[in-house]
């Protein structure tokens, strides 16, 4: 029987209808013989009723439906519109080359829809196994401590007598990213170095390796700044690589896709 | 404009247009709601929601009908509030900060789960209201983001968490937190007037009983 603590647990999972039926029927079956949490679900959704209730219904202002006609009229037509209405390409990649504007601030924009839109297909793909990918995603989730603190250089020196590459920090033109510490990693069971960053309070993994040849099968690769990078989405990560001296650097952060993407174009690798 | 067999390139455009706005201008309150629930100010939300619309127009061939419409509609109003509006803000130090605390499930005693749900009388049920809306303005950008797109958007939470750009795990977890946050200020604001009993909450909020068994167990004991 479903316990009490799994059943608050997803309580909130429970009032948004987010359960699949095995669990919903499970939950259903617990709650009509348990009154402490019955009394918890009446809350829960009692209480998304009341948000609705209290929140929603919000009108637009006659005049904003105008000043959105007015704007539309005076404003450019949609990106590279096929010359006919057509269907959306059935390629992701031709829609991806289509993002590749001239000014920068719009590529970034396009990136991101790029990037989130396709992640549904990139999540199916992801399942169908891309191995190099999957471990970098995992040496970032499985959290493990630094072996090493001090400065990039610091790091750089500790790595000399472990590794049979050259593994340097990367550096970033922003001063927002913080490295905090580095460990001995692996992929595909070869020697790595995971370099660990904070965003704004956000982990940030940066992967080292010597790549394996399927390195980047199956990754959409896209320019950002002059800078090329290579990206998959798996497991809800976007994770891009950048190659730089036959040596790959793969970032998985707990950030969305276009701040990673961001972040990957703004970094080099340091001296 | 001729409808001949060949319509030019400008008069398709033309129909284009208006039919984007067609579509696009049916999720105008959902946009504009969003958008007052994310700025907070009329003035920033009538610009977010321009700027969103425009873009939306820009990158409408990106759409795949049969999708929904109004959760990427909402998906480019939040990327658009992230890149434009947020980043003279500093509150992510704010936000790590509640994101770094946990949030336990014994924030509730049952007393107070009790007064507030199905409120019986009408002050209850306006002070909740009421205290929603203000509860709902003290949250992070993010844990704000989550209730309006899961309680009055209703979005699914894969839907979500394309909007977000974040793994539905996070999804979970964040609008865990925000209605935690949401429910605790409801509490305080029952108990300030004096509707929850604050003598009430003390026995309550001890450790309960986690399965059924236990519970009648201390029934029994108590009875």
């Amino acid at each position: 029987m479903t316990s009490c603590r799994v059943v608050r647990k997803h309580v909130d999972a429970l009032v948004d209808g987010e359960l699949d039926s095995t669990a919903q029927i499970d939950f259903e079956t617990h709650l009509s013989g348990c009154v402490i949490c019955r009394e918890h679900a009446d809350f829960s959704r009692s209480m998304k009723v009341a948000n609705k209730t209290a929140l929603a219904g919000v009108q637009a202002p006659p005049h904003l439906r105008l000043r959105l006609l007015t704007a539309l009229d005076s404003a450019p037509g949609p990106v590279a519109r096929p010359a006919a209405p057509a269907p959306p390409p059935a390629r992701p990649e031709s829609r991806l080359a289509r993002y590749a504007l001239p000014a920068a601030a719009a590529a970034v924009v396009a990136l991101a829809f790029a990037a989130q839109t396709d992640e549904t297909a990139d999540d199916a793909m992801a399942a169908a196994a891309i191995p190099v990918f999957e471990d970098v995603v995992r040496r970032h989730s499985s959290d493990h401590p630094p072996e090493v603190h001090g400065s990039a250089f610091q790091m750089s020196r500790w790595f000399q007598r472990k590794l049979e590459f050259p593994a340097r920090a990367m550096e970033f033109a922003r001063p927002d990213v913080q490295l905090v510490g580095a460990r001995l990693s692996n992929v595909r069971e070869q020697d790595a170095a995971a370099f660990y960053y904070q965003v704004h309070g956000h982990r940030v993994t940066v992967i080292v390796f010597e790549p394996p040849p399927d390195t980047l099968r199956g990754a959409r690769r896209v320019e950002v700044d002059g800078h090329e990078l290579f990206y998959r989405t798996v497991h809800g990560y976007t994770v891009p690589m950048v190659q730089v001296d036959g040596l790959t650097y793969a970032f998985t952060g707990d950030l969305d896709s276009q701040s990673m993407i961001q972040l990957a174009a703004s970094a080099h690798v340091g001296r | 404009m001729a409808l001949d067999d060949t319509p030019t390139d400008s008069e398709r455009a033309t129909l284009e247009q208006a039919e984007f706005a067609r579509l696009a201008l049916e999720h105008l309150d959902s946009m504009y709601g969003a958008a007052m629930r994310l700025t907070r100010a009329p003035a920033d939300a009538d610009d977010l929601v321009q700027d969103a619309f425009l873009k939306a127009y820009r990158f409408y061939d990106r759409f795949e009908p049969g999708t929904n419409l109004r959760a990427w509609l909402l998906r480019i109003l939040t990327n658009t509030f992230i890149n434009k509006y947020r980043r003279n803000v500093r509150e992510r130090k704010v936000l790590d900060g509640e994101d770094a605390e946990p949030v336990g499930d014994g924030v509730m005693s049952r007393a107070a789960m009790r007064a507030l749900t199905e409120p019986e009388n009408d002050a209850m049920r306006s002070i909740v209201s009421q205290e929603i809306e203000k509860a709902l303005n003290e949250l992070s950008d993010e844990h704000r983001l989550m209730i309006v797109l899961a309680d009055v958007e209703e979005l699914s939470y894969k839907e979500i968490a394309d909007i977000v750009g974040c793994p539905i795990g996070t999804v979970m977890s964040r609008l865990h937190r925000a209605r935690k946050q949401m429910q605790g200020r409801l509490v305080e604001q029952a108990v300030e007037m004096g509707i929850v009993d604050i003598a009430r909450l003390a026995p309550d909020a001890r450790e309960e009983p986690v399965s059924l068994d236990a519970y009648r167990r201390a029934r029994g004991a108590a009875g």
